[in-house]
């Protein structure tokens, strides 16, 4: 019982890791292709991560990598 | 009766002119390998002193050889491999900084088909892709377009710009949940962590597993004649 409980929340531990504003555009992105179908969804991707190119998160995701830590995510 | 079922609807088909595909033998500056075997042809990834990341020109190259495989009327199949250590590591990062934040497309429009099949063309005959060790991101991306997919048992596989602070971009999203259903495809890319090839084969985006690259390759042995 234990064990499963910690199963769940270490995934949800790594999920809530990762910068926000990149969850949300994957989750996006598989829903567009699953309503809209997959040309559209397809067509959407360079826009979405052009956007992700100019948060402060990918700049942090670049820094941290640099300086050898874990980064640190607003979603901003 | 008087017309084959699709006959009519091949637009790219109709004014492209058939082409020969040629070798680009085994060179250290050959980015991407051509080798022609019967009515089969190999492409090979070659910059293993970079564990074959994908730069602007790697991708160019291979998106003119799809498009050649694709309209020499003489070439029935092409496998997809990586010399080296890994199949690829993904895109280079440094190759794609000026590119990737101009918006500019990243191949020429014509006599090209993208190997990420973002957008049409797309390939119209088979593809096969063959991994060994390290297959992360666009690498892994460039393997779910393949129509079938076979993996070396050390493959090490990754789709983990989420915890970079990119998304990934190069068709995972599509393809992933669609190959291995939405719960796996999201178990990895929402995580960032990294699969096995037995896990792969698992969720069902690998095909068949085999003991070493050579094998999962299978051109070591003089079986070509099959079929």
């Amino acid at each position: 019982m234990r064990k499963k409980r910690e199963a769940g929340i270490q995934i949800a531990n790594k999920v809530a890791d990762c910068a926000p504003l990149g969850i949300k555009a994957t989750l996006a992105s598989a829903h567009l292709a699953i309503d809209h179908g997959e040309q559209e969804a397809l067509s959407k991707l360079d826009a979405q991560f052009g956007a992700l190119f100019h948060t402060q998160d990918f700049l942090e995701g670049q820094k941290a990598e640099a300086e050898g830590r874990k980064p640190v995510y607003q979603g901003k | 009766m008087h017309n084959l079922a699709g006959a009519q609807d091949k637009p790219q088909q109709t004014d492209t002119p058939a082409t020969t595909l040629q070798d680009v033998p085994f060179s250290s500056a050959a980015k991407v390998t051509i080798e022609r075997r019967g009515q089969i042809v190999v492409f090979g990834i070659n910059r293993p002193y970079i564990q074959n990341r994908i730069d602007p020109e790697t991708f160019e190259k291979l998106a003119e050889a799809y498009y050649q495989y694709d309209h020499d009327p003489s070439l029935r199949a092409a496998i997809l491999f990586g010399h080296g250590e890994n199949f690829s590591r993904g895109i280079d990062v440094e190759g794609f900084k000026s590119l990737a934040g101009t918006g500019k497309p990243w191949i020429a429009s014509t006599g090209t088909i993208d190997p990420l099949a973002k957008r049409a063309p797309r390939l119209t005959k088979a593809l096969i892709v063959v991994t060994h060790g390290d297959t992360w991101n666009m690498a892994h991306e460039l393997h779910l377009v393949a129509d079938i997919r076979v993996a070396s048992a050390d493959t090490r596989f990754g789709q983990d710009e989420n915890t970079h602070g990119r998304f990934p971009g190069g068709g995972s999203t599509i393809r992933f949940p669609r190959e291995v259903g939405w719960g796996n495809a999201m178990r990895y890319m929402l995580t960032g962590d990294h699969w096995s090839a037995e896990e792969a084969y698992r969720m069902g985006e690998v095909q068949q597993v085999a003991p070493d690259a050579k094998e999962a390759r299978g051109w070591h042995s003089n079986r070509e004649q099959g079929c």
